[in-house]
């Protein structure tokens, strides 16, 4: 039994990695989301905590506790830099302003060569992103998350969420929590960003483009947005997906593309959202509360 | 007790199942990581497959390898570093496999070979081209020549006839494939006392390169050196002749620009365009009669240098297979792969060299008429 089991983790054990920190950066967005925040920033925070810990750990020889904390210090710093005038934006401009910080760092990425290698990239990275760092990072983020929903300040986000100018008026300083999330994402998403690299040997700036900022909002839009365990979720079915449809070949992408699409048109709420209209169901009296409070949030 | 029974006699039963399959073939497991689907990275992947997929079953219907039955087991990584980790994990511990062909990109090698150095299971790339890759560890080879081998015998060449004395240069700057061939260009020229004049850069998806070649014009350098892959080297050709670059002004292109495409997209304009290569369809010999012709009949289509360079992969392996009697022991039959000196194959004799590099003569090829020939001196 036990020689199965380790057999199965070390045939599986990158998927598990993968699939756990998809999740982190699920819930840096999750983050994001939750103040109706639709960021594309996340390539560009990773990307800064995962040049910064490498050259932490391989220029200055930090251990790596310390240099994944500096990475993730530096992306919560790029956050609140970018935080501070694009968050004053709303929709589509906040959208846009954000995929330009992404496009901006991977542009410096691709000519500082002194310190990020250009387009050749970092290779020879020390591995030292164990399961377990990985594993405890997502644990503490969804204690963080499950404790900020029933705060103060959990009620007076989603209160921004539903309607800002009625939050605003009603006493909430917007810009504030708004940007203190914002920098909470960029954070998490640093983190993700400097365990990611000393996970594979090898960064560079293709790494964290544009593809990293939308795949990065789909594990939780995917998931659910309103449910705890929706980045999660989403994340691990969106890892795993197409190592399970391997076998197809050519086919991959399509059959990929098509269950993504049937996910969003027929269960908009995210997967999770199954859940919650079978425990609505049981008490009909509030089935007609859950869609009305679905629809206002959407 | 009697479900005890039961489970003798079906373990029982097993052994000599696998006893009378030991007698028959021992099936040697290759695994074929490339990528088939996920942009440009699938146009090599699939033609190493093709390559690597043709040579397995020309060996096992040949009966060369006596009891030992090769296995292809292609798995897909889309050019994705992630999956490509993913799939060397499961080929070494699931599928244990003596040996792993590929990964197609530079970039999935450096995250994914390292496994395999750990784990002992030899490596052979047949499109990596970047420097560094055999550094990685003693179990990774490769059977493409980098571009540091192939640019300076082309370089001598040019250098000969036409005795230059300037150069200009133009690279994707955001590839890694073409900032290191820039690198290796550039050193190669220094070396060779050729001065730089110009030295311009283009980005992935660029199709318009009028403003860097029109300051390379001013610069009016003898020749030409251009750092890109197939499809940007056709389009920098054919705008430099129409902005009247001279043709007294020869271009030079990288290992990766090898295709067939580049005639298609350059038409008349590509004559004259000289670049290095370990293999190329018309060389002549019997052996690469046989497989350009074995691979038309198959896949109705020609193989181009990567198809080449992975059907002599697969004969590197099973020719070291023979060598190391079997591959129980992997360390065995990486001191064989390693050993490879003059095995026949498709461009010539084929052996590594001390540092698991292919040693091969480079061929200097010219564009003519829409297709590459060798160079005549």
């Amino acid at each position: 039994m036990s020689a199965w089991i380790s057999q199965f983790f070390a045939s599986y054990s990158n998927i598990i990695d993968l699939c756990l920190l998809n999740s982190l950066v699920g819930y840096g967005l999750f983050l994001a989301l939750s103040a109706n925040m639709f960021s594309l920033a996340t390539g560009g925070f990773m990307a800064l905590g995962a040049y910064c810990s490498v050259y932490c750990t391989m220029e200055l020889g930090f251990p790596f506790a310390p240099a994944v904390f500096a990475g993730a210090l530096l992306a919560a710093l790029g956050a609140a830099a970018i935080g501070a005038p694009v968050l004053r934006l709303r929709g589509d401009y906040f959208m846009l302003a954000t995929f330009a910080f992404t496009e901006v760092i991977r542009v410096i990425a691709l000519n500082w060569d002194s310190v990020t290698g250009g387009a050749i990239g970092i290779f020879s990275i020390p591995r030292h992103t164990e399961t377990w760092h990985l594993a405890l990072a997502v644990a503490v983020v969804i204690y963080v998350a499950y404790t900020l929903r029933r705060s103060y300040f959990g009620r007076a986000i989603a209160a921004v969420k539903q309607d800002d100018v009625v939050a605003q008026s009603m006493g909430v300083n917007v810009f504030m929590h708004r940007l203190s999330l914002f920098i909470a994402s960029g954070f998490i998403c640093g983190a993700a960003g400097a365990l990611a690299a000393h996970l594979n040997y090898f960064i560079g700036p293709g790494d964290f483009g544009l593809v990293r900022s939308v795949d990065a909002l789909t594990y939780p839009i995917l998931g659910g947005v309103n449910a705890l365990a929706g980045p999660l979720i989403g994340a691990i079915f969106t890892t795993l997906l197409p190592e399970a449809l391997r076998f197809s070949n050519q086919l991959r992408e399509i059959l990929m593309g098509a269950l993504v699409v049937a996910i969003v048109l027929y269960l908009p709420g995210g997967a999770m959202s199954v859940f919650k209209l079978r425990w609505f169901g049981v008490r009909a009296g509030e089935t007609k509360l859950a869609a009305a409070t679905e629809q206002a949030q959407s | 007790m009697k479900r005890s029974v039961f489970a003798l006699l079906l373990s029982a039963a097993g052994a000599m199942a696998f006893s009378s399959a030991a007698l028959s073939e021992t099936p040697v497991n290759i695994g074929i990581v490339q990528a088939t689907s996920g942009g440009s990275a699938a146009l090599y992947g699939l033609m190493q497959k093709n390559g690597a997929e043709l040579a397995i079953d020309e060996i096992n219907t040949s009966g060369k390898l006596g009891d030992y039955k090769l296995v292809g087991i292609h798995q897909d990584d889309a050019g994705d570093r992630g999956q490509s980790v993913n799939i060397f994990q499961r080929l070494i511990n699931q599928e244990k496999v003596a040996v792993i062909l590929g990964p197609t990109l530079a970039t999935s090698a450096f995250a994914a070979d390292p496994l395999a150095q750990k784990a002992g299971v030899p490596v052979i790339a047949s499109s990596n081209t970047a420097p560094g890759i055999t550094d990685m560890g003693d179990y990774i080879f490769r059977t493409s020549p980098p571009e540091s081998m192939v640019f300076p015998g082309v370089l001598a060449y040019v250098k000969k006839k036409y005795s230059p004395k300037t150069a200009a240069q133009i690279y994707g700057i955001d590839d890694t494939l073409m900032k290191s061939a820039y690198a290796v260009h550039k050193k190669a020229l220094e070396s060779e006392d050729i001065k730089i004049v110009a030295t311009e850069t283009f980005q992935k998806g660029d199709v318009d390169y009028s403003a860097q070649l029109t300051k390379i014009k001013a610069a009016n350098p003898d020749i030409l050196v251009i750092g890109g892959l197939a499809e940007e080297t056709a389009n920098i050709v054919r705008q430099a002749r129409q902005l009247g670059i001279p043709p007294s002004t020869v271009i030079l292109g990288a290992n990766a620009a090898i295709s067939n495409k580049l005639a298609e997209l350059a038409g008349a304009t590509a004559d004259g365009f000289t670049v290095g290569s370990g293999w190329f369809i018309q060389y002549d010999s019997p052996k690469n009669k046989a497989f350009v012709e074995a691979y038309r009949k198959r896949y109705s289509s020609d193989p181009d240098n990567f198809a080449a360079q992975a059907y002599t992969s697969v004969y590197v392996v099973a020719d070291a297979v023979k060598r190391a009697g079997g591959v129980s022991d992997l360390k065995k039959l990486r001191d064989a792969i390693a050993a490879t000196k003059d095995l026949e194959a498709n461009n010539g004799s084929f052996s590594f060299d001390a540092h698991r590099e292919p040693a091969v003569t480079p061929k200097v090829l010219v564009m003519k008429g829409g297709k590459f020939i060798l160079a005549a001196d």
